[in-house]
């Protein structure tokens, strides 16, 4: 039960440090630059044994969450659960399937830097680069998208290895 | 019909997936076509625009200083624009209520308590909903130009689609010139500092720094307020237009304060466009 709090605190929190930090931060013309989606985190992070039904239900909620705040219903929602489906895939795809164990959650500390920085850049990648593709709806300016999507997957990948050395490394 | 539920068990996943999917996408949708999207799963409904109203009410004890000034600068150039109006019209020939002189527009002065300025679709919340008379289709000033219009509207809040967002569209003119063009902003192309105006003809004579205002043809605005400053030119040599970049006067990573717009002449201006 413990557990499941804890994933309602990180959402509070990831979603709170999204709408009232990330967005409101003004960089002038490169602005377009600073918009990671950091809240995509709760999704990546849970267990590999977590059923995709649930990891669904999770990120349609999360995903409803976001959209409702920022006014683009569906947008968010739409690519978090297409990203959600594709999670596994893509681990299987850049890692053996015995280099993750199923009970662990897939944190910093659990899973070593290497492993970290490769699955989260690949995931927070294709999340940022969906989003980008579905906000514009149209493939012109396709190499501004994707090096909008570069940029700013760096960026979370930055905020999260914040986050998780002040909340997680005490386990 | 038991491969049927076998099938249906394997691919359980995938189903669910689609399921979900598909409301996510004809949420999407429906935003993205339909003008009035549902109050309820917008930003101007009751939880969330609390919840931007406690952040507001914080940080903007931090801005007081900013409002005051843009405040203050409004002031004067209303002060400005008072005082000469005097000498030129005389106080004795216009009488106050007279039927000649149909007050056309009223502001209502709003606080913006959310706006964003770094996506795609960018939008405005203020705090000033139906029960303070505000409707859909109003104007958006703020205390420098033109910020946006009222899309939705709930009974304490309402949405504004700013300028910069793709779905706004509106006839500008240009001040030296006389030429009306069409005010876009475009995708990727614009930041939140700039906006395109297209179908200038060629000949007209358009340099840096012009200034560009609303018609007032639309209704939703007064004429004459300042949308934006010359800052590219290109020509279009086929179409025989220019393409024109122009620097907006308001500043949307910066906007506390504004001022809807209410045409109450609007339903006769609309009505008369009908019957051309």
């Amino acid at each position: 039960m413990s557990n499941s709090f804890q994933h309602i605190y990180w959402v509070i929190g990831l979603l709170f440090f999204q709408l009232f930090v990330i967005d409101v931060i003004d960089l002038g013309t490169y602005s377009s630059f600073f918009t990671p989606l950091i809240f995509s985190y709760v999704i990546f992070k849970r267990k590999l044994e977590t059923t995709v039904t649930e990891l669904l239900i999770f990120a349609f909620i999360v995903g409803f969450l976001v959209d409702v705040f920022r006014n683009t219903i569906g947008l968010n929602i739409s690519v978090l659960l297409l990203i959600t489906f594709l999670r596994s895939r893509i681990l299987n795809l850049i890692s053996a399937r015995e280099d993750f164990d199923d009970n662990i959650e897939l944190n910093l500390f659990n899973i070593g830097i290497l492993r970290y920085l490769f699955y989260y850049g690949v995931v927070l990648f294709f999340h940022h680069a969906l989003f980008y593709l579905v906000e514009q709806f149209s493939f012109v300016h396709l190499f501004s998208l994707l090096s909008k999507a570069l940029i700013n997957s760096l960026f979370a990948l930055a905020i999260l290895m914040l986050f998780e050395f002040i909340f997680n490394s005490n386990k | 019909m038991r491969n049927l539920i076998l099938l249906i068990q394997k691919y359980r996943n995938l189903l669910f997936f689609l399921f979900l999917e598909f409301i996510a996408i004809s949420f999407l949708f429906s935003w993205k076509n339909t003008y009035h999207h549902s109050t309820y799963i917008s930003s101007s409904n009751f939880i969330t625009s609390t919840v931007w109203n406690w952040k507001n009410k914080i940080d903007s004890y931090f801005n007081l200083s900013e409002i005051n000034k843009q405040l203050a600068d409004e002031n004067a150039f209303l002060k400005e624009m008072l005082l000469n109006k005097e000498i030129l019209l005389g106080k004795n020939f216009v009488k106050s209520g007279d039927s000649l002189f149909v007050k056309a527009f009223k502001f209502q002065e709003a606080t913006i308590i959310q706006s964003q300025f770094k996506f795609s679709e960018n939008h405005i919340l203020i705090n000033k909903g139906s029960i303070n008379g505000i409707e859909t289709e109003m104007g958006f000033k703020g205390t420098k130009g033109i910020i946006g219009r009222v899309v939705n509207v709930s009974a304490h809040y309402a949405n504004v689609l700013p300028v910069i967002n793709a779905d706004f569209k509106l006839s500008v003119i240009h001040n030296a010139s006389n030429s009306w063009g069409d005010l876009s902003w475009e995708k990727g192309i614009n930041d939140y500092r700039t906006a395109t105006i297209n179908n200038i003809p060629i000949y007209a004579k358009v340099n840096l720094n012009d200034l560009f205002t609303t018609t007032g043809s639309d209704g939703i605005f007064p004429s004459q307020i300042p949308v934006g400053k010359v800052v590219k030119i290109e020509k279009d040599q086929e179409a025989q237009k220019k393409v024109i970049t122009i620097e907006l006067i308001e500043d949307f990573s910066n906007i506390h304060v504004g001022f809807v717009v209410k045409n109450n002449l609007r339903s006769e201006m609309i009505e008369i466009q009908k019957n051309e």
